[in-house]
């Protein structure tokens, strides 16, 4: 730790001019879930840490008619002590359960789960579905990013190196079904082997819009247009949607073979997870 | 004039230390500090199988704060001392024995090669960073039927076979012919890693008497012999201090951190600090032997065993360590706890270019329990029987002969266990979705307790009165987490009628307690327990005796309750513990006493096919566990545990059900997740990130339900249930998924991949 200096400022503008100072080498300090390892294993060698944690602007929650949007730096608990998160966001809070163990949840913020850029996030796949975007800000500008367009590769997003996220926006879909599955090697503090999140319209049983996400399944947590497309072109039946085939999912994904998994696998349960996901969202029996 | 009423003994008493634990205000080993401390780290190899052809340690030297850098041209004997740890009998003739730092080649990724003392941990680390070494890479073998062929790499020596054991009873051939069905699998078990929450730690320092003391976590206070042995120094001059250790499961049975923290204190003549990091211990230590083993068993068509037949082989990695005896209690527990009358078993541990393989808890014998409950379900479904049923007809009867020639000697309450198992779990769960399947197993063990006889395994310790009617009790056995130290106060504070807390146990100083030897192979009660009890027996006695003389009636009438002595058959004859003690200090009578507790002796092994007695008893128990299978994801998840387990008398129940709770959690994790991974023996496992333990969402609440033959060869019956709570669990889990969902799990831990592609073959077929 002896090639790291510590700033904490008072003021978001404050760390957007040490971000155009330092870029690259100014270190977002958050819950420090992730930097901290990386630090550890030596990913990360040498930089001006920017503890974010005590500044309040990052922390609101602004709950309009269609929106709710989050500082980025809410830890996840802060996120399921929430009420609008409760009341307005329930299936939001139902993923966030899953989320590795309760003293992560007290330290990793939302901002931080994302902006990490991690393939496996566990809060990805449902903001994909609910179209989320996040706010990046820099000390010129701030800017609007739809979150399906944020993610690069593994590690990789499109913030700029001066940039910092500052808020996460979830639209809310009042007659949307929801509902993310994460499927670990065991029940908590689990990273994810795949995870699927899936956001259904329906009308009389027919499918009127759909949205499906998944993350371990390639380089970044994706949205799986393909499938979307084929289930609302050729089913407009429900029923019928969950019990497809889904083959056009192998066109979205391009899993790998690791240490949780081999890419045969997370072809074949992805299906399952979000079939199940699916089933869920749509209210039938799971 | 034994005891037979008991205030303490088979009661739930706390103990000294549970609160403290969860309070965090125990002192652990890292905790230790003394002024000048310098801080120790080891340089290890990153190649599995290679020549070192440069190593330069000049710039590491030459790193201000640096005080000592060592190699294997620095350690006088490189080689480890022993055989076996802690022992008074050299068995046998073995390569392959470990070095404390490697010399001119690397065996194993992880390999000690130098280590390195500094002013500070950041120090000791640049320091490791600036050691040079250059590799020249060696082919190696990581599986071991590779490894015994005959053109294979040779890790040591010409042969990589360091171990055969085997068993020869009857025909088998003959009994198989005669068969009604036989069955027939191979099963594969995983490198299960002991992920003890407390690191290997200590701190060393050279007393002003010339004597390197040092206080570390280790279940054998008997390395200072090791350690004398390495430094070439007598065995008086080095005083090993035990501390209540958080965990250790037979990891901390082999050396650990106590050579390297002597070598630098030895060098700088000061104090010196280790403690290896959660990646170290990943890497840098020992883990559970993985084994193929490959089965055939037969029956009669109403279920009577005829026949067994095994291929046992073990992956030892590169280095002995305590291979051969895992190995020994695989062969002899391989038939399971059952009389079968025809057993052929042929059993190997080859070295590897893989992490070396060691003692933990079940020593060889949770792997054979996977094969042989699997053979059994497996059996019961080709004869169409009841698996309750099969098994009853075959369990052991006290008295029956084992496949090595030895008689059980205590009961063998299986029946009772594997019905109440059962009877336990209750109404059947719903799944809790329709693609959930849910399934119920159980699975029946037996475990040896107490060291094999021909150690000749022997416990000592000191009891004394103090004035005011407390007691010391002097015992070098130390504390794994299960109790030791509160079982042997208990026995003390039962036979001597003074309460628990009036009982101050010093547990583990080398040159203070008497040696009681190690906290391995479930002996500790049996050992240090007996020889406790002679010894607290013996001041009994004097006090008996005394007070006889003082009330003017006979010994074997009186008994001592809550400080008072006092005749069961005149309730007026009663006098305080306090005033005898007084007494017997008037006329100079001792009452302080030293005894010794010898356990079974038998001749050493001189054959490999083991024909003679090996073991003092077993613990004979049943676990049995619902599950809920994913058929979408091959997930499995736990939905209720029972372990039901003869321990012949428990001493704390508390404590008694914290061991059986501890190792269902462990062996769980045996069965579904836990495992070892290397690619060409390079760990991928090796953080506490991708090497999964259950956590408390993986584990249901278990239900323990203790027996109690009184039949056992520790105290006042006891047997030992440390080892044996584990080792059901796995077999258990596997016979509920194929209830479940009706696949054969041959193949462990049981992943949701593993899981997925068996549905996926089933749902094809």
């Amino acid at each position: 730790m002896r090639n790291f200096r510590f700033l904490q400022p008072d003021s978001v503008s404050t760390v957007l001019k040490a971000k155009e100072e330092e870029r690259e080498n100014g270190r977002i300090l958050a819950g420090g879930t992730n930097l901290l390892s990386y630090i550890k294993m030596g990913r990360v060698k040498e930089g001006l840490l920017i503890d974010i944690t005590r500044l309040d602007e990052l922390k609101q929650i602004e709950d309009t008619e269609n929106e709710v949007s989050f500082g980025a730096s809410l830890t996840i608990t802060e996120l399921l002590n929430s009420s609008v998160v409760q009341n307005r966001l329930s299936y939001l809070h139902d993923t966030l359960t899953h989320f590795a163990n309760p003293l992560i949840r007290n330290q990793a913020t939302l901002g931080g789960n994302i902006a990490d850029g991690s393939p496996i996030a566990d809060t990805i796949p449902i903001l994909l579905v609910l179209d989320a975007t996040v706010t990046a800000a820099s000390s010129k500008s701030e800017r609007i990013i739809p979150l399906k367009e944020f993610f690069v590769g593994p590690g990789k997003t499109v913030l700029a190196a001066d940039e910092l996220l500052v808020k996460v926006s979830v639209p809310v879909h009042e007659s949307s079904g929801v509902k993310m599955i994460k499927l670990g090697l065991r029940n908590g503090t689990a990273c994810s082997v795949t995870s699927a999140a899936v956001r259904v319209e329906q009308d009389n049983k027919k499918l009127r819009e759909i949205r499906i996400a998944l993350g371990g399944v390639a380089p970044t947590p994706i949205r799986a247009y393909n499938c979307e497309n084929a289930l609302l072109d050729g089913l407009f039946d429900i029923e019928a949607a969950a019990g497809a085939e889904l083959e056009a999912l192998q066109q979205d994904i391009n899993p790998i073979s690791d240490v949780r998994g081999t890419a045969e696998y997370r072809r074949g349960v992805s299906v399952n997870l979000v079939k199940r996901a699916l089933r869920s969202a749509a209210g039938m029996e799971v | 004039m034994e005891k037979q009423n008991f205030n303490i003994i088979g009661t739930r008493a706390d103990g000294c230390d549970e609160k403290d634990k969860v309070l965090g205000n125990v002192v652990y080993a890292e905790d230790y500090i003394m002024p000048d401390t310098l801080y120790c780290k080891v340089f290890r190899s990153a190649k599995a199988s290679a020549m070192i052809k440069k190593l330069n340690i000049d710039k590491a030297k030459a790193l201000d704060g640096v005080s000592c850098v060592l190699t294997h041209e620095d350690v006088p004997n490189n080689e480890s001392a022993k055989n076996v740890v802690g022992q008074t009998t050299e068995v046998g003739l073995l390569e392959a024995k470990q070095r404390i730092l490697a010399t001119d080649r690397v065996r194993y990724y992880g390999e000690p090669i130098v280590v390195v003392a500094a002013e500070t941990p950041e120090l000791a680390r640049d320091a490791l960073e600036l050691i040079e070494i250059e590799y020249e890479e060696l082919p190696g073998v990581f599986d071991p039927e590779e490894a015994m062929k005959p053109d294979a790499p040779k890790i040591h020596g010409d042969n990589n076979v360091i171990a055969n054991w085997a068993l020869r009873k009857g025909d088998v051939e003959k009994a198989f012919a005669e068969s009604d069905v036989v069955v027939e699998a191979e099963y594969r078990t995983p490198r299960q890693e002991h992920a003890h929450m407390e690191p290997e730690s200590g701190l060393a320092w050279v007393d002003d008497m010339g004597v390197i003391n040092i206080r570390y976590s280790t279940q054998v206070v008997e390395h200072y012999r090791d350690v004398a042995a390495v430094l070439g120094i007598p065995e008086s001059r080095v005083r090993t201090i035990g501390t209540i250790i958080g965990g250790g499961f037979g990891g901390k049975e082999d050396l650990t951190v106590e050579v390297f923290l002597a070598l630098c204190s030895w060098n700088t003549k000061r104090p010196v600090k280790m403690a290896f990091s959660r990646e170290e211990m990943g890497f840098g230590r020992q883990k559970r032997h993985p084994y193929v083993l490959r089965y055939k068993t037969g029956a009669t068509k109403d279920g009577k065993l005829t026949a067994m037949q095994a291929e046992l082989i073990s992956d030892s990695g590169a280095y002995v360590m305590l291979s051969p005896w895992v190995l020994l209690y695989s062969t002899v527990h391989s038939t399971g706890p059952y009389f079968i009358p025809n057993v052929k078993v042929d059993a190997y541990s080859v070295l590897t270019n893989n992490i070396m393989t060691s003692a933990f808890r079940g020593f060889g014998g949770m792997q054979v329990a996977f094969a042989y409950e699997s053979q059994m379900d497996a059996l019961a479904i080709k004869l169409n029987m009841d698996p309750v049923e099969l098994r009853k007809k075959n369990f052991f009867k006290r008295g029956d002969e084992t496949a090595n020639f030895q008689s059980i000697p205590s009961e063998v309450m299986l029946d009772e266990a594997v019905e109440k198992a059962v009877e336990a779990l209750g109404p059947k769960s719903e799944p809790s979705g329709k693609n959930m399947r849910v399934g119920r197993g159980f699975a029946c063990s037996w475990q040896s307790y107490g060291r094999m006889t021909y150690l000749h395994d022997t416990a000592s310790s000191w009891v004394g009165l103090e004035m005011d009617g407390s007691a010391v009790v002097r015992c070098g056995i130390p504390d794994l987490g299960g109790g030791q130290r509160e079982s042997i106060r208990a026995i003390a504070a039962e036979l001597l009628g003074i309460p628990l807390d009036e009982v101050h146990v010093i547990s583990t100083d080398s040159q203070v307690t008497p040696l009681a030897g190690t906290v391995t192979a479930t002996r500790a009660l049996f050992m240090s327990g007996n020889a406790t009890k002679l010894a607290a027996e013996n001041v009994r006695e004097v006090i008996l005796e005394k007070a006889a003389d003082m009330l003017e009636t006979a010994a074997e009438d009186l008994d001592i309750e809550n400080k008072m002595v006092y005749s069961s058959r005149q309730t007026d004859k009663k006098v305080e513990l306090v005033k005898v003690i007084r007494r017997c200090a008037a006329e100079g009578i001792s009452i302080q006493s030293l005894d010794t507790y010898k356990a079974a002796f038998t001749d050493e092994i001189k054959t490999n096919v083991i024909k003679d007695p090996v073991y003092n008893d077993w613990t004979f128990g049943t676990q049995a566990v619902e599950v809920e299978v994913d058929t979408e994801t091959g997930k499995v998840n736990v939905l209720k545990h029972v372990s039901v387990q003869d321990v012949g008398r428990a001493i704390n129940i508390k404590r008694t059900e914290g061991q059986m709770e501890g190792g269902a959690a462990q062996g769980l994790g045996f069965a579904l997740m836990e495992d070892y991974l290397e690619v060409d023996g390079v760990p991928i496992t090796w953080n506490l990130t991708e090497y999964l333990v259950p956590t408390s969402k993986d584990i249901p609440d278990s239900n323990s339900i203790i027996l109690e033959s009184r039949s056992g060869k520790g105290p006042f019956g006891a047997k030992g249930i440390g080892e044996p709570s584990i080792t059901a669990a796995a077999p258990a889990v596997a016979n509920a998924i194929r209830d479940a969902v009706g696949i054969k799990v041959l193949h462990l831990p049981a992943t949701p991949e593993r899981v997925f592609w068996e549905l996926q073959k089933k749902h094809q077929s």
